[in-house]
């Protein structure tokens, strides 16, 4: 391959023109004003003080301090904190365990011409309404409801079904609600994956097992952590659930922070609490980088000794 | 003589993730069915059923602070559906389109959007609008509903445009058309299908849509799943059971039109890449 | 009509990529080049290159001598067959040939006529309702080709576009393609990998590997003088044989010590050079007894190909390497799998390219 002589000039001008990506300036020009500066408030706000009685406005900036943070860390919201990740984290993994097998019957047990369709019906109740489907979970769920007389008829229970305004009841809306999160993208690692290579596994010699074990879920891994990490962030951050199902005793930090800023007024408190709780969910995410990157690497060193 | 049968071994583990698949999509959807049929429920008490009737019909659609929260409701889809178009579209092209060391920046901003607690984004946008204090209820609405919605369309749009690749458009360019009349003629028209989809998604996640609309709206300006909110709150009486499903056949009809238009231009699989 | 297209000293790099590596040619007017290689030799980006599609990052491209190294698409007397033909889906035939001629300002009237012409040369008229979701693979082809051609460029650029047609087809519409070219004496530079399609369209043909021209000529001087092993490999089919010049004479030593003569050697080939010697299969001949030919081997069949009119004979020789054998069938029996034969060839068929390592080639050479 010859060198390129010197005497060859370079032309490495573009044509003329707008700069290429000039069409995708407005959108960035509305999420900068109406997104990115309101977060930078709730950061300013989250280090005032509540104003006092006399004092216009919600909330005075003149002297700024961690004191929120520090009351953000007190017991009983701390207590919040601690119920929220659990209830988020079991009903993500509860939303694994249940939604892996229907992913897995869609893309591999499923005539072709019936997946389209199955995933249609998946996406279309997430989509509508998620507060009229939380509240349905009331009526069904109500002590005097058809639900709690047929258990009651059936000797199942002795008295009415006492769910709902519980952290039980928040935990099912939790995995009713973002199910369908948890499955598609665990359908579209599945469905990706070249059937030919299952059957190539079978082929070799590996049982439906070790086939599964060792070909289909680490194809499946990257959809996996998607639908975990999806959930889970959506879920801690929820606030439609509690709100509906869970009363006062079925508590998370989102109707926590809804409160401080609708009814105590405690704006500052209520952005301190936000920040947090973005810090905590960005945690997770980068954990979960971590977790699909130390997985890849091991994948990566068991692949290159078949020896 | 005929051929012998051979029978297809038993697969019992087939059979059994085939039914836990069924269980599921009825859980999904026992909800939706139970609010359905409760709204026919005559008695005075939602919970407990005794009778059909459409009683509760003729009620909600005589009540005028639900109307007029619909009308608001309307009017802010309306308005921020437009907003997402206006500015999606352009954004999901030029993502398709024009890439550069600018779209994984960009990209990473469309998913802290689309991820991020929408609790968190409506209390920035509470404090920033009452800092403002320069935009009436529906505007504020609009506005805080849009910014979702820019970012469901750029997505949609870029897919399609990516599914189609960009020979159409050299194509034209080829036989002599200006980059803005090849963006007319063959852009445009192509990208229909997902620019619609993206109108009556973002029609309907503002329809439906609660936490944004409760801390941006003021006074007088409440959006029909906030008056169903807090009638809930009130105490739920069969008018609130009827118009939600009145408001869950609306989202469900615009949600389906759009779903059916995305998968038809691409695969199934963008409409994964939608979600959350 | 017609026009020159020369490009001279260009190169064009994807990163550290160089996808044309500093590519000078000169197409004369009204000719019917092939730019003929494997996948990722260059001659798509060339291709492009000439139709505005990429800018070239060094050197030069001139259209009947007029520099458009840097001008848009639009504005180039140029128009393209794409791959996958790129006609507009939401158009009916008539509209795609008539949307080159919208942008013009051609009038109503006369648009029409030469829409109408263009869809009659093709034999499409009676499709132009048709949307191209409505059209097969060689329908769509024939649309596209007049949507280009109505325009009347003076160079028309073809990339691959027979490639999605079946062979039956695909034979057709090279026949037609050319026909065509010669009535309308407008240039064509057509890109395909497939050698048999090149050899039969066009008046010259340049081979292309790793972004540079290997060689330029018409195709009976490819396949007949080729100037390297990947050529002579790359046109039709090849038996190579590694081994080493002897002297400076026209005569090569196998690896085995088996002496070969040959009647020609690539200029510049050195004393004791390290070569690959290079008969067709179709001239190397059978036969029971020991032949004359100074060039000849023993050998044993290893199976026997119907190639429809010809006979392709897999031969294995006694170290284990193969050697092709393909004869007219007439008077030719099927040998027996295991039969002993003499394997032949003239010196006039022979040879010798400096040694090059050609793997995963068709004529593949002989494992070391």
């Amino acid at each position: 391959m010859a060198e390129l002589t010197a005497d060859t000039v370079p032309i490495r001008i573009h044509r003329r023109g707008m700069p290429r990506w000039t069409m995708a300036w407005p959108a960035l020009a509305w999420w900068t004003v109406f997104f990115i500066v309101p977060l930078l408030w709730i950061v300013v706000y989250s280090f005032g003080s509540r104003p006092g009685a006399e004092a216009p406005g919600p909330v005075a900036l003149e002297t700024l301090s961690f004191d929120n943070y520090r009351q953000a860390l007190s017991e009983i919201f701390f207590r919040v904190f601690q119920i929220t990740m659990r209830t988020a984290g079991l009903g993500t993994i509860l939303c694994a365990l249940f939604g892996f097998p229907v992913a897995y019957a869609i893309a591999m047990h499923v005539p072709a011409r019936w997946r389209s369709i199955l995933v249609f019906l998946l996406i279309v109740p997430y989509w509508t309404s998620f507060l009229l489907r939380t509240f349905a979970w009331r009526i069904i769920l109500a002590p005097q409801g058809t639900l709690s007389d047929v258990l009651q008829a059936l000797g199942i229970l002795s008295r009415p079904l006492l769910i709902l305004d519980s952290n039980a009841a928040v935990q099912l809306g939790i995995v009713y609600n973002y199910l369908p999160v948890m499955i598609l993208p665990i359908y579209v690692a599945l469905e990706r994956i070249d059937t030919s290579l299952i059957r190539a596994s079978m082929d070799l010699g590996a049982g439906p097992l070790r086939t599964f074990l060792q070909v289909t879920l680490p194809l499946a891994m990257p959809g996996l952590l998607g639908g975990l990490v999806l959930t889970f962030i959506l879920a801690a951050g929820d606030y439609v659930v509690p709100t509906i199902l869970g009363g006062t005793k079925g508590l998370m930090v989102g109707n926590l922070i809804a409160t401080q800023i609708l009814a105590s007024q405690n704006l500052p408190l209520g952005s301190a609490m936000a920040v947090m709780l973005i810090g905590l969910l960005a945690g997770v995410l980068i954990l979960a980088g971590l977790v699909l990157f130390v997985l890849q690497r091991l994948l990566k060193l068991a692949r290159g000794a078949p020896l | 003589m005929t051929a012998t049968i051979n029978r297809q071994p038993a697969n019992p583990g087939r059979r059994l993730l085939l039914a836990w698949m069924v269980a599921i999509f009825v859980f999904l959807y026992l909800p939706i069915i139970v609010i359905i049929i409760y709204s026919f429920n005559g008695g005075r008490n939602l919970y407990v059923w005794t009778e059909w009737s459409t009683h509760w019909y003729g009620v909600a659609i005589d009540n005028p602070r639900a109307l007029s929260a619909l009308y608001v409701s309307i009017r802010t889809a309306l308005i921020n559906a437009v907003i997402a178009v206006a500015f999606g579209v352009f954004a999901g092209i030029a993502l398709a389109r024009r890439k550069g060391a600018w779209t994984v920046p960009y990209l990473g901003l469309i998913f802290v959007i689309l991820g991020i607690p929408e609790l968190v984004s409506a209390i920035g946008q509470m404090i920033w609008f009452d800092r403002l204090g320069i935009f009436d209820g529906i505007t504020r609405l609009s506005i805080g509903h849009s910014l979702f919605n820019v970012a469901v369309v750029a997505l949609i749009v870029r897919a399609r445009a990516e599914g189609l690749g960009e020979t159409l458009e050299h194509a034209a360019a080829d036989l002599g058309a200006r980059p803005w009349r090849s963006f007319i003629d063959i852009t445009l028209p192509l990208m229909f299908p997902a620019v619609l989809a993206g109108l009556l998604l973002s029609f309907t996640f503002s329809f439906d849509d609660v936490i944004i609309s409760l801390f941006v709206q003021r006074p007088g300006t409440s959006t029909f799943p906030i008056y169903i909110l807090s009638a809930m709150k009130a105490g739920l009486k069969g008018d609130v059971a009827a118009l939600a499903v009145m408001m869950l056949i609306v989202s469900m009809i615009g949600i389906a039109i759009a779903a059916w238009l995305i998968a038809r231009g691409g695969r199934g699989r963008t409409l994964g890449g939608l979600l959350g | 009509m017609a026009a020159d297209v020369e490009l001279e000293r260009v190169s064009k790099l994807y990163g550290s990529f160089k996808a044309v590596d500093d590519v000078t040619l000169a197409i004369r007017e009204g000719s019917f080049i092939s730019l003929l290689g494997p996948s990722g030799a260059g001659k798509s980006t060339i291709l492009r290159m000439i139709g505005g599609f990429e800018l070239p990052d060094y050197g030069t491209v001139r259209i009947a001598g007029h520099d458009v190294t840097m001008l848009a698409p639009y504005r180039r007397d140029v128009n393209t067959v794409f791959q996958n033909y790129a006609l507009f889906p939401h158009m009916n035939a008539a509209e795609n040939v008539a949307y080159g001629l919208r942008q013009d300002g051609v009038p109503a009237a006369e648009r029409r006529k030469r829409v109408g012409d263009a869809l009659d040369m093709v034999e499409m008229l009676s499709f132009a309702d048709r949307k191209p979701s409505e059209l097969s693979g060689g329908q769509q082809q024939r649309v596209a080709l007049a949507r280009a051609l109505v325009k009347r460029p003076s160079v028309l650029l073809l990339d691959e576009p027979l490639g999605a047609l079946d062979r039956k087809l695909r034979q057709q519409m090279q026949v037609e393609l050319k026909l065509l070219q010669s009535q309308l004496g407008t240039t064509f530079i057509f890109v395909t990998h497939d050698q048999e399609e090149a050899l039969a369209m066009s008046d010259s043909i340049a081979v292309m590997r790793h972004g540079r021209i290997e060689q330029l000529g018409g195709p009976t001087e490819l396949y007949d003088n080729p100037a390297t092993a990947f050529v002579a490999g790359f046109i039709g089919t090849q038996n190579f044989i590694p081994g080493h010049r002897l002297g400076d004479s026209l005569a090569m030593r196998s690896e085995r010590g088996v002496v070969f003569e040959a009647s020609r050697a690539i200029r510049g080939l050195k004393r004791e050079a390290h070569v690959l010697g290079a008969v067709r299969p179709e001239n190397v001949l059978l036969a029971a007894r020991e032949p004359s030919a100074r060039n000849r081997l023993t050998a044993k069949v290893a199976a026997s190909v119907m190639l429809g009119d010809t006979m392709e004979f897999v031969l294995t020789l006694p170290d284990g390497r193969e050697l092709l054998s393909r004869m007219p069938r007439r008077g030719v029996d099927i040998l027996p799998e295991g039969a002993e034969v003499w394997a032949y060839w003239e010196s006039e068929s022979f040879t010798l390219f400096p040694f090059e390592d050609l793997e995963s080639r068709q004529g593949k050479p002989w494992p070391n």
